[in-house]
C-alpha cells in the first residue's frame, strides 16, 4: 500500500464515512444504521495508525502550494506515531460507546459528522510537520468542538446544562446551557488562535519555512532578539494555553460539559486539551531547549510555561475538591493534569537527562498525558453511564448502587487509582520521574516552589478523584432515579478503555525509553510522596465532604468566581465599547455626514438661493443694493492699496 | 475564438435586461430566469477567457469612442479573476433571488393588481442585470474615463433598486446611495482630469508616465478619498450601515461587492504604475485600515438587527484589504484581492441567508430569534459557513486569505509601527468570531420561541435560495484549498511591479 494512501485513509476515513449520516438527516431508519459506517471509518484510523506506527518513519512531503510554505508534510517520529494511534484508539473505543449512549437523539447526523471531524482533525494536529497544516487540524478541532459541546442546541434539558438553574452569585447566574457551552468554547479557543496564526505567520517570514522539524529555531530566536522570541512564543501559546485550557482561559471547558458525554471523553482524553499540551511538546521536541541557554528570552518563555501549568494544576485539582458534579468534577482534574503536562515538558529547559536518546522531561510529559488519556476518558465514560443511570448529573450513589453497578464501579476504581499515582500502579512509575524532574529543579537551579506545588497538587488530585470514587459508589445519597438497564456497548467501551492501562504498564515494565521511570519509581521520595497519595486516597473514599468546610467549597465550586471573568467583566467591557459607539459615536459621525451638518449646509445654502427668488421688488432692490454697496466697499480698499 | 467576448460580458446582460423590459408582460415570473441565463453564460465566458489566460494569452479589445477616448477592455491576470468570481456570484445571487423577490413584491406591492406586480417583479430583474454588466465594465476597462462612467452607471441600478424595493426608509437611503456615489465618483473624475491635463491621455497603461510627478501624489490622494468613500472607511463608512442594512438582501451582497472592487481599481490604477509614489500613503492607510476594522467589528457587535449586522461587518471586513493595498508588498497586494474575492463571496452567503431569515420569520430583531436550526438546518448550516469564510477558519478562501494578506504585510516593515499594525490586524479577527459566531447563537441556537415553535411558515427555503448559496460556499473551500491558480494570475500582474 503506497503511503499517500495510508495518510489519506488515515484522515479521511472518518470524515467520508460520516457524510452519508449528515446528508441523510432527515431519514430517521438511515440515521439508526449509518453510525456504524461512522465508526468503521474510525477503525480504518486505527488500522492506519498502527501501520504507521510499525512501518512508517521519517518525514514524508507531498506539494500543496510551496511558493507559501505550505505542503502536507507529515512527521512520523515517537510522539506522533504513538500518538496517533492512542487517538485513534480512543476516539474508536468511545464511538463503539457512542452507538448506544446517543442512541435515539434528535441530531444524530450533526453528532457523529462533528464527532468524526473531530478525530481527524485531531489526527492531523498529530503527525503534521508543517505549522500550516497543523493550524488546519488544530481550527478543525475547534469548529467541531463547538458543534459537539452546544449538540444540545435545544437547551431544553436540565441533563444537559452546568450549574444549578436559576442559582444566582451577584448579578451573574452560575448556570450554562449547551448553546452558551458551544459559543463559549469557540469564542474562547478563537482568543488564542488569532495570535497563534500571527505567530506561525511570523515564523513563516522569519525563518522561511513551516516545518517545525526543519525551522533553525535557535537561528530564529537569535534574529528576534529577547523581546521577539518571547512576544512570537507568547503568542503561540496563547493558542495552546486557551486549546488545554490553563489558567485564565479555563472556563470554556467547565461549560464544555454541556456537550454529551462522549465529546467530554474524547475531548478531555486525546483531542482538543491534550492537543495543547501535546503541540507544546512537539515544539519542545524540536526546539531543544536543553541547548539554547545561550538565546536571550528562551528561559523566561519556559519559567512562564512553567508558572502556568503548576498555577493552572493546582486551580485545577483545588477547584476540583469542591465540585458536586460528575463531569465538572473530571474536567477540572483535567485541566489539572494538562498543567502537569506543561510543566513537566516546560522543566525539559532545565533537563538534559536522556533517556534512550529522548530528553527524559518530555517523555515523562508524553507518557503523563498516554496514562491520563486512557484513564480519565474511561472515567468520563463511566459518568455518562451513572448519567443515564441515574439521570443526575450531580455525584450520587451508594454502595448498594455500586454493587448493582459492578463493572463501572471496578472501571473507577482502576481507573482512579491508576492515574493518581499509588505506588505500584501505572501512573505511579511515570510521575515518581516527574518527581526527580523538579528534585532536579530544586538541587540544580534553587526551585523548590515547583517541587511543593507538584506534591501538593499531587494530593488534591487524588483527593478529587478518590471523591468522584466514593460519591458516585460508595458514600454517596442514594440515587432518586435508578436506571440500570442496557449499556452492554457503554461497558464494553469503558472496560476496553480501561484495559489500555494495564498494556501501558506492560510497556513501562518493557520498554526501554522506561527504564528512568522503573529507577526513579525506587527512590525514597517518590515512595514517601506515593503512600501520601495512597493515604489521602483512602482518606478522601472515606470521608470525601467535609460539612464543614461547604462554604468553602462552594466558593471551590463555583471557580472561585472567575466565570466572572468570562461572563461579565470581559463581555461588559466590549459591548460597553461597541455601544457607545453605536449610540453616540456613529451617530455622531453620521450626523456630520450624513443627516445634519453637511446636508443642513446643503439646505441653508438652497434655502438662502431660492429666498432670493420671492418675487417681491423689495427684496430685489435690497439685494442690488446690497452688492452695489460691497462693491464700493471693495473699491475703496482697491483705491486706497493703489494708493499707499 | 469566439469574436468580442469581453465586451458580451458586458453587452448580453444589457441586451437581456431590454429584453426583459420589452417583453416583461410576456415573460412575466420568467424574466428571473433569463437574467441567471445570461449570467450564465457570461459566466461560461469568462471560463472561456480564463482557460486562455492560463495558457498564457491575455485577450484585449478595443472601440474608438471619440477623440480622445477609445472604449478598450482587456483581461489580464488581476482583472479575469476578479471579473470571474463576481460574475458566478451575482449569477448565484439571481437565482437565489426568484423567490426572495416574488416576496418583497408580495410585501410591498400586495394591494396593487397583478400586471403592476409583474412590472415590478421584472423591473428587479432588468435592473439587477446592468448591476454585472457594470462590475464586467469596471473590471476590464483599460481607461478612466470608462472606469468613472461604469462606477457612475452602476449607482442608477442601486438606486432604483433599493427605491423599489428597500426595506426602512428605502426612499432617504436609495438617494443617500446616490448621493455618495456621485461624491466618490467626482473624485475619481477630477484625478482622471488631472491626469489628462499632465500626460494628455486618460489610458491606464499610460499612468506609469505620471510616476516621480508631484501631480501623482494629488491623483493619488483624490482617487483614495473617492474609493475609500466607496470602501466605506472610516470615518467616510457612514452610508454602508444604512445602504448595505436598507437594501434588498441580494443586493446588499451587489453593494458590498460595489464597495469592494475599488480595492481592484486601487490596485489597477495607482499601484500597478505609480508604485513608489505611494509610499508615502502606506502606513496612514494601513492605520486608517486598522481603524475601520475594529471600528466596523465593534458597531457590527452592537446591532440587534440581522441586517445591520451583516452591513456593519462588510465595513470592517473591506478593510482587511485595505491594509493589504496599504503594506505595498507583493503578497500582501496579492493577499488583499484574495481576501476581496474570499470577503464577498461569505458576505453574498451572510447577507443572503439574512435575507432567508427575514424571508421566512419576517422578523429582522436577533433578540426575537433563536433555536431556528431546528426548523433550518440548511439555512443555519450556511450561516455557519460565512462565519467561518469571515472569521477565516481554514480550508475557507478567508483563512487563505488572510494567510497570504498578512504574511506580506508581516514582510512589509521590518519596524515595529508595521509589525504592530500587522499583529493588531490580525487580533482584530477574534472580533469577527464575535459577531459572527455570537449572532449563529442568537438566531439558531438555544431554545425555540414559542411564537416561532407553533409557525408552520418557518422551514427551510426553496431550493432555489439555499443551492446557489451552497454553491458559493463550495467555491470559497475550493478557492481555500487549492489557491494557486488565482494567485498565479495575479502574480503574473502584480509581481511585475
Amino acid at each position: 500500500m503506497s503511503n499517500e494512501l495510508i495518510f489519506l485513509l488515515l484522515f479521511l476515513a472518518p470524515v467520508v464515512s460520516s457524510i452519508p449520516i449528515a446528508l441523510a438527516y432527515k431519514n430517521k431508519g438511515w440515521t439508526d444504521k449509518l453510525p456504524y459506517l461512522s465508526v468503521f471509518g474510525i477503525f480504518i484510523s486505527v488500522v492506519m495508525s498502527i501501520y504507521i506506527l510499525v512501518n512508517l518513519d521519517g518525514q514524508y512531503t507531498y506539494s500543496w502550494i510551496p511558493d507559501l510554505g505550505i505542503n502536507f508534510v507529515f512527521m512520523i517520529d515517537y510522539l506522533s506515531s504513538y500518538m496517533g494511534v492512542i487517538t485513534a484508539v480512543i476516539a474508536f473505543f468511545i464511538a463503539i460507546y457512542g452507538l448506544e449512549y446517543m442512541k435515539g437523539d434528535y441530531r444524530p447526523s450533526w453528532y457523529w459528522f462533528c464527532f468524526n471531524l473531530f478525530t481527524a482533525s485531531m489526527l492531523l494536529v498529530v503527525y503534521s510537520d508543517n505549522l500550516f497544516l497543523l493550524f488546519v487540524g488544530w481550527e478543525g478541532l475547534g469548529a467541531a468542538s463547538w458543534g459537539l459541546i452546544g449538540h444540545w442546541f435545544r437547551d431544553d434539558d436540565d441533563i444537559a446544562y452546568v450549574g444549578k438553574a436559576g442559582r444566582k452569585v451577584g448579578p451573574l447566574e452560575f448556570s450554562w446551557p449547551p448553546s452558551f457551552g458551544g459559543w463559549r468554547a469557540i469564542s474562547t479557543i478563537r482568543f488564542g488562535d488569532v495570535p497563534m496564526f500571527l505567530a506561525i505567520a511570523a515564523i513563516w517570514v522569519f525563518a522561511g519555512t513551516l516545518n517545525i522539524s526543519e525551522i533553525n529555531w535557535h537561528t530564529l530566536f537569535i534574529t528576534l532578539g529577547a523581546a521577539g522570541t518571547i512576544i512570537l512564543m507568547v503568542c503561540l501559546l496563547m493558542g495552546l494555553f486557551t486549546k488545554s485550557a490553563q489558567v485564565p482561559f479555563c472556563e470554556w471547558l467547565m461549560t464544555a460539559m454541556t456537550g454529551p458525554t462522549t465529546v467530554s471523553a474524547l475531548l478531555h482524553s486525546a483531542t482538543m486539551v491534550a492537543a495543547g499540551a501535546f503541540v507544546f511538546l512537539k515544539l519542545t521536541w524540536y526546539i531543544e531547549p536543553w541547548h539554547m541557554h545561550d538565546v536571550p528570552g528562551v528561559e523566561y518563555v519556559f519559567i512562564f510555561v512553567l508558572a502556568i501549568g503548576l498555577l493552572s494544576g493546582f486551580y485545577g485539582a483545588l477547584c476540583g475538591t469542591g465540585m458536586r458534579e460528575r463531569k465538572v468534577l473530571l474536567a477540572s482534574s483535567t485541566m489539572s493534569s494538562i498543567g502537569l503536562m506543561f510543566a513537566a515538558a516546560a522543566t525539559s529547559y532545565w533537563i538534559e537527562i536522556e533517556v534512550a536518546g529522548m530528553n527524559l522531561a518530555l517523555l515523562v510529559a508524553f507518557w503523563y498525558m498516554a496514562i491520563h488519556a486512557f484513564a480519565k476518558a474511561s472515567l468520563f465514560l463511566v459518568a455518562g453511564h451513572l448519567i443515564h443511570g441515574t439521570h443526575s448529573r450531580f455525584l450520587c450513589g451508594d454502595f448498594e448502587f455500586g454493587k448493582r453497578m459492578k463493572t463501572a464501579f471496578a472501571v473507577t476504581l482502576i481507573a482512579s487509582s491508576f492515574l493518581v499515582g499509588i505506588p505500584l500502579l501505572t501512573a505511579y512509575w511515570v510521575k515518581s520521574s516527574m518527581d526527580v524532574l523538579y528534585e532536579h529543579l530544586w538541587h540544580h537551579h534553587d526551585m523548590t516552589l515547583p517541587l511543593v506545588l507538584l506534591i501538593v497538587i499531587s494530593l488534591l488530585y487524588s483527593a478529587v478523584l478518590a471523591k468522584f470514587l466514593s460519591l458516585n459508589f460508595i458514600k454517596g445519597e442514594k440515587p432518586k432515579h435508578e436506571h440500570l438497564e442496557g449499556g452492554g456497548l457503554m461497558k464494553l467501551g469503558y472496560v476496553l478503555m480501561v484495559a489500555m492501562l494495564f498494556v501501558i504498564s506492560c510497556g513501562i515494565i518493557l520498554f526501554e525509553e522506561a527504564e528512568h521511570f522503573r529507577h526513579a519509581g525506587g527512590e525514597v521520595m517518590s515512595i514517601g510522596v506515593g503512600l501520601a497519595i495512597f493515604a489521602v486516597f483512602v482518606v478522601a473514599v472515606y470521608k470525601p465532604s467535609i460539612s464543614a468546610l461547604s462554604r468553602f467549597g462552594s466558593f471551590l465550586s463555583d471557580r472561585m468566581y472567575l466565570p466572572y471573568l468570562n461572563d461579565y467583566i470581559l463581555p461588559k467591557i466590549g459591548f460597553f465599547i461597541s455601544h457607545i459607539l453605536d449610540d453616540y459615536v456613529n451617530p455622531a459621525i453620521d450626523g456630520f455626514f450624513n443627516t445634519k451638518v453637511i446636508p443642513g449646509l446643503f439646505g441653508w445654502t438652497s434655502r438662502r438661493v431660492r429666498s432670493i427668488q420671492s418675487g417681491y421688488l423689495s427684496r430685489y432692490i435690497n439685494i442690488v443694493l446690497g452688492l452695489v454697496m460691497i462693491i464700493l466697499v471693495i473699491v475703496v480698499i482697491l483705491v486706497r492699496g493703489v494708493w499707499q | 475564438m469566439m469574436p468580442y467576448i469581453l465586451t458580451q460580458t458586458i453587452i448580453v446582460p444589457v441586451i437581456a435586461a431590454i429584453v426583459i423590459l420589452l417583453t416583461r408582460r410576456i415573460l412575466g415570473k420568467k424574466a428571473g430566469f433569463i437574467a441567471g441565463i445570461a449570467l450564465l453564460y457570461t459566466t461560461a465566458l469568462l471560463c472561456i477567457v480564463g482557460i486562455r489566460l492560463y495558457q498564457g494569452t491575455v485577450i484585449s479589445e478595443s472601440y474608438l469612442w471619440g477623440p480622445y477616448v477609445s472604449f478598450g477592455l482587456l483581461a489580464d491576470g488581476l482583472s479575469l479573476p476578479i471579473a470571474l468570481i463576481i460574475n458566478i456570484i451575482c449569477t448565484a445571487l439571481a437565482f437565489h433571488s426568484l423567490r426572495y423577490i416574488e416576496q418583497r413584491v408580495d410585501i410591498l406591492y400586495g394591494e396593487e393588481d397583478e400586471k403592476t406586480k409583474i412590472n415590478y417583479y421584472t423591473a428587479y430583474f432588468w435592473l439587477y442585470l446592468l448591476v454585472p454588466a457594470a462590475f464586467m465594465g469596471i473590471c476590464f476597462a483599460t481607461n478612466l474615463i470608462i472606469l468613472y462612467l461604469f462606477i457612475e452607471l452602476l449607482i442608477i441600478p442601486f438606486y432604483l433598486l433599493i427605491s423599489y424595493f428597500g426595506y426602512i426608509e428605502r426612499f432617504r437611503v436609495a438617494v443617500m446611495c446616490f448621493l455618495w456615489g456621485i461624491v466618490s465618483g467626482t473624485f475619481v473624475l477630477f484625478a482622471s482630469v488631472l491626469v489628462y491635463s499632465e500626460i494628455g491621455s486618460f489610458e491606464i497603461s499610460e499612468l506609469d508616465a505620471l510616476a516621480g510627478s508631484p501631480i501623482a501624489v494629488w491623483v493619488a490622494l483624490l482617487i483614495f478619498i473617492g474609493l475609500f468613500i466607496k470602501m466605506a472607511v472610516f470615518p467616510l463608512h457612514v452610508w454602508m450601515p444604512w445602504v448595505d442594512g436598507e437594501a434588498p438582501t441580494c443586493i446588499a451582497a451587489s453593494l458590498t461587492i460595489y464597495a469592494n472592487l475599488a480595492a481592484y481599481v486601487i490596485v489597477r490604477v495607482l499601484i500597478l504604475p505609480l508604485y513608489d509614489d505611494l509610499k508615502v500613503f502606506s502606513i496612514p492607510i494601513m492605520i486608517l485600515a486598522l481603524i475601520t476594522i475594529i471600528y466596523g467589528a465593534l458597531l457590527a457587535m452592537a446591532q440587534t438587527d440581522v441586517k445591520r449586522l451583516c452591513a456593519c461587518s462588510t465595513i470592517g471586513q473591506i478593510s482587511f484589504s485595505v491594509i493589504g493595498l496599504g503594506a505595498l508588498t507583493i503578497w500582501s497586494l496579492e493577499g488583499g484581492l484574495y481576501y476581496f474575492l474570499s470577503h464577498i463571496l461569505g458576505k453574498a452567503i451572510l447577507f443572503s441567508t439574512a435575507g432567508i431569515v427575514v424571508y421566512v420569520t419576517g422578523i429582522r430583531d436577533m433578540a426575537k430569534m433563536g433555536g431556528l436550526i431546528h426548523k433550518m438546518p440548511i439555512t443555519a448550516t450556511l450561516w455557519i459557513t460565512a462565519a467561518t469564510i469571515l472569521t477565516g477558519v481554514p480550508l475557507t478562501s478567508g483563512f487563505t486569505g488572510k494567510w497570504i494578506l498578512f504574511t506580506g504585510v508581516f514582510a512589509a516593515y521590518p519596524g515595529y509601527v508595521g509589525q504592530a499594525i500587522a499583529i493588531l490586524g490580525i487580533l482584530a479577527t477574534i472580533l469577527t468570531a464575535v459577531y459572527t459566531f455570537g449572532a449563529a447563537k442568537r438566531i439558531f441556537f438555544g431554545p425555540l420561541k414559542p411564537e416561532l415553535a407553533n409557525d408552520t411558515k418557518i422551514r427551510d427555503p426553496p431550493l432555489t435560495m439555499t443551492i446557489p448559496l451552497l454553491i458559493l460556499a463550495v467555491i470559497s473551500i475550493i478557492i481555500g484549498l487549492y489557491p494557486k491558480p488565482i494567485l498565479e494570475l495575479f502574480h503574473s500582474v502584480i509581481g511585475l511591479i
